[in-house]
């Protein structure tokens, strides 16, 4: 069994971070390991960065790992991925969403948002798997904008090297999601995991 | 949620650290429940509202007016018999303080557990205070959770310490244990005591009693003492005897991480009962060792204890920790941390060299752009800060801004916060400042922190006739901490009557009352005019629903929102709506030059329509 694997899921308040952190942390617990998550409320959440720790395995304690020690960063906005880049270890893997939700400092500086391809090569200093995938774009395409991040969660199973089974993750969003939603959920999952298979 | 009151013991789940809180005082059959909330404890408060108005939970919740009634009514639920658990964060501690240390001379009946969760590195809160000192200087049994299971476990048995020590204990957490999910067992449930109400003359703190009640608390801390020595809380698990490391709460799970890392073996104590101390185990623990490292946040609280104890006992063993400066002294903990003081201590290297990955960031940092927290695209707040700024174009004014969401009015383009302290001290600093300076003073303060602490300082006005402007931003809730019902409003759950804070103000002896719909900017901008040129206190409620909680409750009912657009055919590019509103469903397009409205984000509140001067915003629903 994996002694530890450690998650960090970052993105803009409000954008569903939590939901698939606790998505995660459900399947994990029924996968049969122990799961610590963090995270922080209040003040931070305000359409702020937010950021939540995830980790799993059968040696957990601290609830935040140390830099350039994570498995996994699951970015749901692309500054975002990119601010917390140093979580992740080199040969560990990123899932990012290229939706940009441009912080309104941009705005008031009048600034340009950073090119795709800038942003990418940037992380691959930090990382060598790095797949990105247009989840909000898709979540459109599925009528719901909101499961952009069950969209990127589907991505993440795929490539992320996550100890647990997609079927379990799909039993918890069953768990998690209002029962008129689950459809909608289970597709955006779907579509999801098969984007970034191919790749 | 269902599951915190199931009597299913041996159960494995996952739960966050408050709501193990709470699953540990159902198990110990607790019957009262209050809190006023903040973060990091709200979900405490929070839990037991849901559990009584949804799941059946026949225990008594309230959502006091603030930290000290809270505890007093808690306190009173415990004098009747039963056992009660009060939550609050930190500060809101300072706030019930007064009834906190003379609740440890009169002692208690019913357990009663005060649970203050701290936020080391204040990721929401005004400061970073340790409250450990607390236990200290009420005299008061304390309890440290390191992780959920701990939060279950400490809470059942923290009201057990406090009937046999007749004293109200301490559970304090912080931050990383209150909002962090771990794995629990669920334990059985308890039966709930029976009421009844002793009449004790001891609970009468007049002097000639208050003097016998002190000696009576030194004598229970004695009592506690013994606990601590032989509680299961306290635990040395021995191994490599040549560091020795003891530890409590989150940094605990910090070390245990940071020895894996690192790959030492060192021998812990962990106190879990960190007050009084166990002094012989420490002792003992500091004897069979060759050197002792204290892993603690913030102030070296054990550490100068624990060189007492050292002293006391004549053992030369070295102790490590924020005397050399290991450790920080400010903001909390981290692996890293840990792992850095054991690298120093042992001479073992970290596995990663940080300086070479610091390198690397340098040029990623040139792409990151801050994204603090803002006011939500639609809050209220939002446009009654912008009409005070109209309404004040061109004055020198003072501005006293207060706790909740409101607080970020003091970034740009408002700027609106001379001074931000504590609960209720927009309006109290403002009695000050006003009677010394010539300029307009307002202060700003929302519905529930009005409720909370505002309401003495308004009086305080009122009597000695302050020049200033008082504006309740009235949202309906208490927004910030997760939309608890405010005592002002009729939404979430209410058992009496909802007050209404115009006639409030006017009962205070107010008589220039004004009352506005922020959403209405040209009226608002007017009143604010009015209301500051006016002489003597004056009070401004500008109220309208928070927009968070409306949007939730409109997405819930399937209800659509209706975005706002800019006609690109329109708008000159003048960048006014940025300038002055800045909601953040604003993007300005530097190819056209022109604003645009980020639909995933707008929430329709149509108010930036009213800030265009070439009328180039408008609703989605309108074009069609
Ligand atoms: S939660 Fe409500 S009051 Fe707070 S910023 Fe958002 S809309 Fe405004
Ligand atoms: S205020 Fe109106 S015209 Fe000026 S930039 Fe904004 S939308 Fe365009
Ligand atoms: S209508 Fe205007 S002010 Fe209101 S949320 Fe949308 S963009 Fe922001």
């Amino acid at each position: 069994m994996t002694e530890e694997f450690n998650v960090l899921i970052a993105g803009v308040g409000g954008t569903g971070v939590l939901t698939i952190a606790h998505i995660l942390g459900s399947s994990a617990l029924s996968t049969g390991l122990q799961v610590v998550q963090s995270e922080l409320h209040g003040m931070s959440q305000r359409g702020g960065s937010v950021s939540t720790h995830l980790r799993m395995g059968t040696h957990i304690y601290g609830p935040t790992f140390p830099e350039g020690t994570g498995d996994l960063l699951v970015g749901m906005e692309p500054i975002e991925t990119i601010r917390n880049i140093e979580s992740v270890r080199y040969t560990g893997v990123v899932v990012f969403n290229t939706y940009e939700i441009r912080p309104l400092s941009l705005s008031i500086l009048k600034k340009d948002y950073p090119s795709l391809d800038l942003l990418i090569q940037e992380m691959k200093q930090f990382c060598q798997n790095v797949y990105s995938i247009d989840a909000t774009k898709i979540a459109k395409e599925l009528g719901a904008p909101i499961v952009a991040n069950i969209v990127l969660l589907g991505a993440a199973m795929a490539k992320g090297s996550i100890p647990i089974d997609s079927e379990i993750v799909i039993e918890e969003i069953k768990n998690t999601v209002p029962e008129r939603f689950i459809d909608l959920n289970v597709q955006a999952f779907k579509t999801g995991f098969e984007a970034v298979s191919k790749l | 949620m269902k599951q915190i009151l199931e009597d299913d013991v041996g159960k494995k789940t996952l739960l966050m650290g408050n709501v193990a809180i709470v699953r540990g005082a159902i198990e110990a059959g607790v019957s009262f429940a209050s809190t006023y909330p903040g973060t990091p404890a709200s979900e405490i408060g929070d839990t037991f509202a849901a559990l009584s108005s949804r799941f059946g939970w026949t225990g008594y919740f309230e959502y006091s007016t603030n930290e000290a009634v809270a505890l007093e009514a808690a306190a009173g639920a415990s004098f009747a018999g039963v056992r009660a658990i009060c939550s609050m964060k930190h500060v809101g501690a300072n706030v019930a303080a007064d009834p906190l240390f003379s609740l440890a001379y009169t002692g208690i009946d019913g357990g009663l557990v005060v649970v203050s969760a701290d936020d080391p590195s204040c990721w929401s809160s005004q400061n970073e205070q340790d409250n450990r000192h607390y236990a200290v200087h009420a005299g008061l049994p304390m309890l440290e959770p390191s992780s959920s299971q701990d939060a279950v476990e400490m809470t059942r048995s923290a009201f057990e310490i406090s009937e046999k020590t007749r004293e109200p204990v301490l559970l304090r957490t912080t931050t990383r244990i209150a909002h962090t999910y771990g794995n629990v067992v669920l334990g059985p449930i308890q039966e709930r005591k029976t009421p009844y109400f002793e009449r004790r003359i001891s609970r009468v703190m007049v002097p000639s009693n208050a003097r016998p009640a002190h000696l009576r608390l030194l004598e229970n801390l004695k009592l506690a003492k013994e606990l601590s020595e032989n509680s299961k809380f306290n635990k040395t698990s021995m191994s490599d005897t040549e560091l020795g490391i003891i530890t409590s709460g989150i940094s605990y799970a910090y070390t245990l991480d940071a020895l894996r890392w690192l790959d030492i073996e060192a021998s812990i104590l962990k106190l879990g009962m960190s007050y009084p101390l166990p002094k012989k185990m420490i002792s003992n623990f500091i004897e069979s060792v060759e050197k002792v490292l204290v892993v603690e946040e913030l102030d070296p609280w054990l550490e100068t204890q624990i060189r007492a104890i050292a002293q006391v006992n004549a053992l030369n063993t070295p102790v490590y920790g924020k005397e050399q400066e290991l450790l920080p002294l400010a903001f909390e903990l981290s692996t890293k941390h840990v792992a850095l003081a054991l690298s120093k201590v042992t001479g073992k290297p970290l596995p990663i060299d940080y300086t070479m990955t610091n390198e690397k960031f340098e040029t990623a940092k040139e792409l990151l752009v801050s994204r603090p927290p803002q006011l939500c695209a639609g809050c209220p707040h939002r446009a009654s800060f912008y009409a005070i700024k109209q309404a004040t174009k061109g004055q020198e004014v003072y501005v006293g801004n207060d706790i909740g969401c409101y607080a970020l009015g003091i970034a740009p383009p408002f700027h609106l916060g001379d001074w931000l302290v504590c609960m209720g001290a927009s309006v109290g600093i403002a009695c000050g400042t006003a009677q010394i300076v010539d300029n307009p003073v307002i202060a700003v303060i929302g519905d529930s922190t009005f409720f909370h602490a505002g309401i003495p300082a308004l009086i305080n006005a009122v009597q000695n006739n302050v020049n200033f402007t008082l504006v309740v931003l009235d949202n309906l809730t208490t927004a910030m901490t997760g939309h608890q019902p405010s005592p002002g409003s009729k939404l979430g759950d209410m058992r009496g009557t909802a007050i209404k804070i115009d006639e409030l103000v006017r009962g205070c002896g107010v008589k220039d009352i004004y009352k506005t719909d922020p959403y209405k900017l040209e009226e608002t901008i007017q009143i604010f005019e009015d209301a500051i040129k006016q002489d003597g206190p004056t009070v401004v409620i500008a109220r309208h629903v928070c927009a968070l909680f409306l949007d939730r409750m409109k997405r819930k009912k399937g209800i659509k929102i209706t975005h706002s657009r800019v006609d690109p055919e329109k708008c000159e590019g003048c960048r006014t709506c940025i300038d002055e509103f800045s909601c953040v469903a604003f993007v300005w397009d530097t190819i056209t030059n022109q604003m645009m409205i980020e639909e995933v984000l707008c929430d329709g509140c149509g108010v930036c329509i009213n800030v265009c001067p070439c009328g180039a915003i408008y609703k989605e629903e309108a074009k069609q």
